[in-house]
């Protein structure tokens, strides 16, 4: 049984997720001693600044959820009440669909970021270094990665911007494609001007310059951004020659009024400017727009550009849970093939040894054969057994894919005389090649 | 042998229009890359095409609307080959090739008549006048849709429309210089055309000029692409104005195949 438990940005307070996370350096022997608890075969954590989460496999559900709570409760120092309250867990089909919503960024804060799935990796590769991993949860989080990936590829959630520094990104992009070896000036020395220059310098913009009435603001924010700062006069003069504006003063007026700009249009003989204007109020004289080759975007129209990206993600989310959903069905496929396989093994083993038996006994009246004729009669014994056996090991597929396949098993096992409790012993030892192989080989 | 060259270009056409509006609107990067292969593929049978009627007709001297349309629609294909190579717009593959292609079809569905009876002696001549001019008129093809894609993403930024598809635009920068590019190659040879076009009228009809369309559309077209051309490497004059301006040369410039074989 599949049991993940957990808190997210959604669930619990920041206070709680702190107390519960887990440490990069001490996560391997987190994950050991989780293993080590009675009931719990496999483990696996995941903790990120939004969320903590722990997948363990378990025999029992209801125990290894209580094996899990225990831990908290003794390793964090998480109380029951705040266990309680703050937490939600999932099992089995649940739980898969769960992780796969996380690992495809449907569960995240911002809806569709990639970061998440390169966290889900990483606790993955630590519990695989830790040995916590076998093949349930292996498959699990392979599926889940899998799914993950199509998401990105097939729905394109996270493709477009969807914060104000982003958006203008994107849009400076549109104007000028690669931003490398471009040019910027900073209007005044506020947070979110200096947001959206650092996204501009992070995606390939050169020469920073900023600019505020207090040159010391100016030189202390260029330094952290690594640009370099001007006089507030000066930077009208600069407008001639860089190629992208943001502006995000705190003054009362326009501090661009459209004869600014014309002239400094004029002077770059044709050059586009784009003017990102970030201030409320506002910096730059609306009218600028209407000058050719200068693009001005003001916070209400980023704002929208941002909105919009998050309807189309929003859009993209409803097909991506369509693929999660998919690959839900194919995990539980591949779950319920293992209930299956130690019957087709049995099955098997069963009728070779029939076989086996009645080709000692009819041999004696051969009389001597060449092992050549051995071998050739061994083989048609074989080949007879995998032509009676093709019609029952596919409708024993048939029913790992429609849900039934514990009841089908067992009527097999019935049928043939092959005692029960083999499936249970198999699914906690999956035979060497794993489960998979067997159901799809079908042949020894 | 030329009717089924023709004919099998057309289908790998189709083939690579198709597969260019599934790679962009499903951003599929196999279909976009099939697209390209098709058009190659169209490119070559096309070629194979115009190789079989030239021998056929053991002449080809671009004198008959059929035989321009088709050169001209083989070209712009070649040309979206090349630009596609050099500067990645993906979005070309939506308008240059399925331009050609109509051209291509409407060539087929022309009488390929002979052309007026000409002087031997003026044959090589008339092949000289009408490769260049339809060479130049190729690359402002090329030209007339970046200045296209150019107005609609200016526009957009401007008015601050959202729509996802414009996501698939090339940027700006691109366009523009993708567009001066194509004038800078189109602009020499359309040139030579007009030139070798009036030296062919004097020893014809004894004058320079013909006038028709066939004398003053090109010449309209002409004087426009020489405006625009000199202002951008005179001044640096870019910019909607600058797309608008090379959009109607361009359409001056086809107005000439009224003209032809009139």
């Amino acid at each position: 049984m599949l049991v993940l438990f957990g808190v997210n940005h959604k669930s619990a307070p920041l206070e709680l997720r702190e107390k519960m996370a887990f440490a990069e350096p001490t996560l391997g022997d987190d994950l050991r001693r989780m293993t080590e608890l009675p009931d719990v075969d496999e483990a696996m954590i995941l903790s990120t600044c939004n969320r903590v989460e722990i997948l363990v496999r378990a025999d029992d559900s209801r125990k290894g959820l209580d094996r899990v709570k225990e831990f908290l409760e003794r390793e964090r120092g998480v109380s029951a009440d705040e266990l309680q309250r703050y937490t939600y867990h999932y099992v089995d089909r649940d739980a898969a669909r769960h992780l796969f919503r996380v690992a495809s960024g449907l569960d995240s804060m911002v809806l569709g970021e990639p970061q998440i799935l390169g966290q889900v990796k990483q606790a993955f590769a630590a519990a695989r270094d830790a040995g916590t991993v076998g093949s349930i949860l292996d498959h699990l989080l392979r599926n889940g990665i899998s799914a993950a990936k199509r998401v990105r590829t097939e729905t394109g959630i996270s493709r477009h911007a969807v914060s104000i520094a982003f958006a203008a990104v994107e849009l400076a992009r549109k104007i000028f494609g690669d931003l490398r070896g471009r040019s910027a000036l900073l209007l005044g020395a506020g947070k979110m001007g200096a947001l959206v220059a650092t996204h501009l310098r992070n995606n390939g913009v050169g020469a920073l310059t900023v600019a505020s009435r207090t040159f010391n603001r100016s030189a202390q924010l260029a330094e952290r951004i690594g640009g370099s700062a001007c006089n507030w006069d000066e930077s009208f003069t600069r407008l001639t020659k860089v190629d992208i504006v943001v502006s995000g003063t705190a003054a009362p007026g326009y501090v661009l009024e459209k004869r600014h700009v014309h002239d400094a249009a004029r002077a770059r003989r044709g050059r586009p400017l784009f003017l990102i204007d970030i201030a409320v109020p506002r910096d730059v004289e609306p009218a600028v727009n209407d000058l050719d080759n200068v693009y001005l975007y003001d916070v209400d129209d980023l704002q929208g550009v941002v909105d919009d990206n998050l309807e189309e993600r929003q859009r993209a989310a409803d097909e991506a849970m369509q693929i999660v959903e998919q690959e839900v069905q194919a995990f539980d496929r591949w779950l319920e093939s293992l209930k299956i396989a130690p019957t087709i093994v049995a099955l098997r083993e069963a009728l070779l040894s029939v076989a086996q038996q009645e080709l000692e006994r009819h041999r004696r009246r051969l009389g001597p054969l060449s092992p050549e004729q051995d071998d050739q009669l061994r083989q048609l014994v074989r080949g007879l057994i995998q032509k009676i056996l093709h019609r029952p090991i596919v409708h024993l597929k048939g029913a790992a894919d429609r849900g039934d396949a514990p009841e089908v098993a067992a009527l097999y096992r019935k049928i043939f005389g092959i005692a029960a409790g083999v499936s249970e012993s198999a699914v906690d030892e999956p035979p060497s090649g794993g489960p998979t192989r067997v159901l799809e080989g079908g042949k020894d | 042998m030329e009717t089924v060259l023709f004919s099998l270009s057309l289908v790998a056409y189709t083939a690579g229009i198709v597969l260019a509006i599934v790679g962009n609107v499903r951003r599929s990067r196999p279909a976009r890359s099939a697209s390209t292969a098709f058009y190659a593929l169209a490119c070559a049978l096309q070629l194979g095409g115009i190789v079989a009627y030239s021998v056929h007709r053991h002449t080809f001297l671009l004198s008959n609307r059929f035989e321009y349309l088709l050169t001209l629609g083989w070209l712009v294909l070649a040309l979206h080959l090349v630009v596609q190579a050099r500067f990645r717009i993906q979005l070309l593959g939506l308008v240059l090739p399925p331009l050609a292609f109509v051209m291509t079809v409407i060539a087929l569905r022309m009488p390929s008549h002979a052309a007026p009876q000409t002087l031997l002696q003026q044959k090589d001549f008339l092949l000289f006048h009408t490769a260049l001019a339809t060479l130049g008129m190729a690359a402002f093809f090329v030209a007339a849709a970046m200045s296209l894609i150019y107005v609609l993403q200016d526009v957009a930024l401007k008015r601050k429309w959202t729509m996802k598809w414009l996501d698939r635009l090339p940027s700006l920068e691109k366009t523009d210089r993708a567009g001066l590019e194509a004038l800078l190659w189109g602009f020499p040879l359309f040139t030579l055309g007009i030139l070798s076009g009036a030296g062919l009228a004097a020893t014809e009809h004894h004058r320079f000029w013909i006038g028709g369309a066939k004398g003053i559309f090109p010449v309209i077209a002409w004087v426009i692409f020489a405006v625009v051309l000199g202002a951008r490497l005179a001044r640096g004059f870019r910019g909607r104005k600058a797309a608008y301006l090379t959009m109607a040369g361009f359409l001056f410039g086809m107005l000439t195949i009224v003209g032809i074989n009139l």
